[in-house]
């Protein structure tokens, strides 16, 4: 199963020896009609026995902050933590730190202050290494670094995103399966707590009545049209 | 989960939390009133700066 | 006593062989699926180019004629997604369409070309969604397949 597999070609997404099926792929799509095949409207999910469900492929941060994109443009830099972080003395805290620090990364790249992510960059790297992970990171330290002086904001995430699955993955060589996912999990408060906050921020000036705290909010985020308004 | 992580204290703060979240979010089904929002921002918040500081997050 | 220990020595002597043979197709298996991969990639590039981040993670297999197959994923309100499903397996017929966790077709829209098929989803609702695969027709027993998806 390729599932979790890493494969080079994302943001790349070079083929240097699949030229040539590309400009076939071009030449069929215009010569040849696109068919559809007469799917059911509706199966029975239970026909397909738990073994025949594949895992679940998790979604990366970048395809969460896709979603954000279309929020309009909150205040990001008003969410941006302030100051450096000092490395933790337990590799818990120091796993959920991590995690913590590239989600603030994403929130560096939603702010666009090409600084902050640099500076993330090397906290990344500092991270890293105090969970022996450093080789992992390396390259995608410098790589965000770059790409953030070039304001390359989708490189970035992509590096991002990368850093990420690349810690995981060598923390899970190492057979840190558990502080693995610690990594996920302080990414995922970090993310939380700067959703919420930006979420809450847009409900409030979506809604100023007195009556608003009973109002709900949907859960893209985006003020709702009146007929979505469902007061629970 | 190893003894060694459920001894830890952030560890078992993380998951208090995510058990005073589970429920929010479930019950909320596809929309969610702000001061809910606020209350998991509140939440998190707390254990952040547990992450970031080592201090007690307040 | 004799007959038994070499039916056991038979018996061995042919899970040693099945053995040696599974390690010996395993890396070609391996490398069709990787080339079905790269038939997927090659069917992303387009929406690549329109702006899909395209991920790196990707499920494959194989699959007999007619054989269905559901992976499962998490998709969110407010993305657009494209799925690409590919074989390297020339003269193969592959579909792929999406249901919601109800089991639902959700599909926007879809396309079938041989041994490449495309479905894209706008989710109205954030949640777990089910890609369901099958092969169409295939000139093998077992037809390797790949997909992967993109979104924006």
């Amino acid at each position: 199963m390729l599932h979790g597999k890493a494969l080079p070609c994302e943001g790349n997404f070079q083929f240097p020896a699949k030229g040539f099926f590309t400009v076939l792929l071009a030449l069929l799509a215009g010569l040849a009609p696109l068919h559809a095949d007469n799917p059911p409207k509706k199966i029975a999910l239970s026909d397909f026995p738990a073994a025949a469900v594949q895992e679940v492929v998790v979604p990366v941060p970048s395809e969460i902050f896709a979603v954000l994109d279309k929020l309009g443009n909150p205040n990001w830099k008003a969410q941006l933590r302030e100051g450096k972080v000092r490395t933790p003395e337990d590799r818990v805290r120091t796993a959920l730190l991590l995690g913590n620090v590239i989600a603030e990364g994403f929130v560096a790249v939603e702010a666009e202050d090409a600084e902050r992510v640099k500076e993330l960059g090397r906290q990344v790297l500092t991270l890293a290494e105090a969970i022996n992970v450093r080789k992992s990171v390396i390259a995608r330290s410098k790589s965000i670094t770059d790409k953030a002086e070039q304001r390359d904001w989708r490189g970035v995430r992509v590096e991002f995103d990368g850093a990420l699955q690349d810690v995981r993955g060598a923390m899970d060589e190492l057979n840190d399966h558990d502080l693995s996912q610690l990594v996920s999990l302080g990414g995922w408060l970090r993310g939380t707590e700067v959703l919420t906050n930006i979420v809450g921020r847009m409900a409030l000036s979506c809604f100023t009545s007195p009556s608003s705290s009973t109002t709900s909010i949907a859960a893209s985020g985006r003020c709702p049209a009146a007929s979505a308004v469902t007061p629970l | 989960m190893p003894s060694r992580l459920r001894r830890n204290t952030l560890v078992t703060e993380i998951r208090d939390l995510l058990r005073k979240i589970g429920p929010i979010v479930s019950d909320s089904g596809d929309h969610i009133t702000p001061d809910k929002v606020a209350t998991i921002h509140e939440l998190t918040k707390a254990v952040n700066r547990r992450i970031v500081s080592g201090g007690d997050g307040t | 006593m004799i007959a038994s220990a070499s039916h056991s020595c038979r018996r061995g002597l042919t899970g040693f062989l099945a053995l040696l043979a599974a390690v010996a197709l395993a890396p070609l298996l391996h490398a069709t699926v990787d080339d079905a991969l790269s038939f997927a990639y090659e069917a992303a590039l387009p929406y690549y180019k329109q702006g899909y981040s395209v991920r790196k993670d990707a499920w494959g297999g194989d699959l007999a004629v007619h054989q269905k197959k559901a992976v499962s994923s998490q998709l969110f309100k407010g993305n657009d997604y494209w799925f690409l499903m590919a074989s390297d397996l020339k003269g193969a017929s592959l579909s792929v369409h999406i249901y919601d966790d109800k089991g639902n077709l959700v599909d926007a829209e879809s396309w079938q070309r041989g041994r490449f098929a495309g479905v894209r989803v706008s989710p109205k609702a954030t949640g777990t969604y089910f890609a369901i695969v099958q092969v169409l027709k295939s000139p093998e027993d077992r037809t390797p397949w790949a997909l992967v998806y993109g979104y924006k």
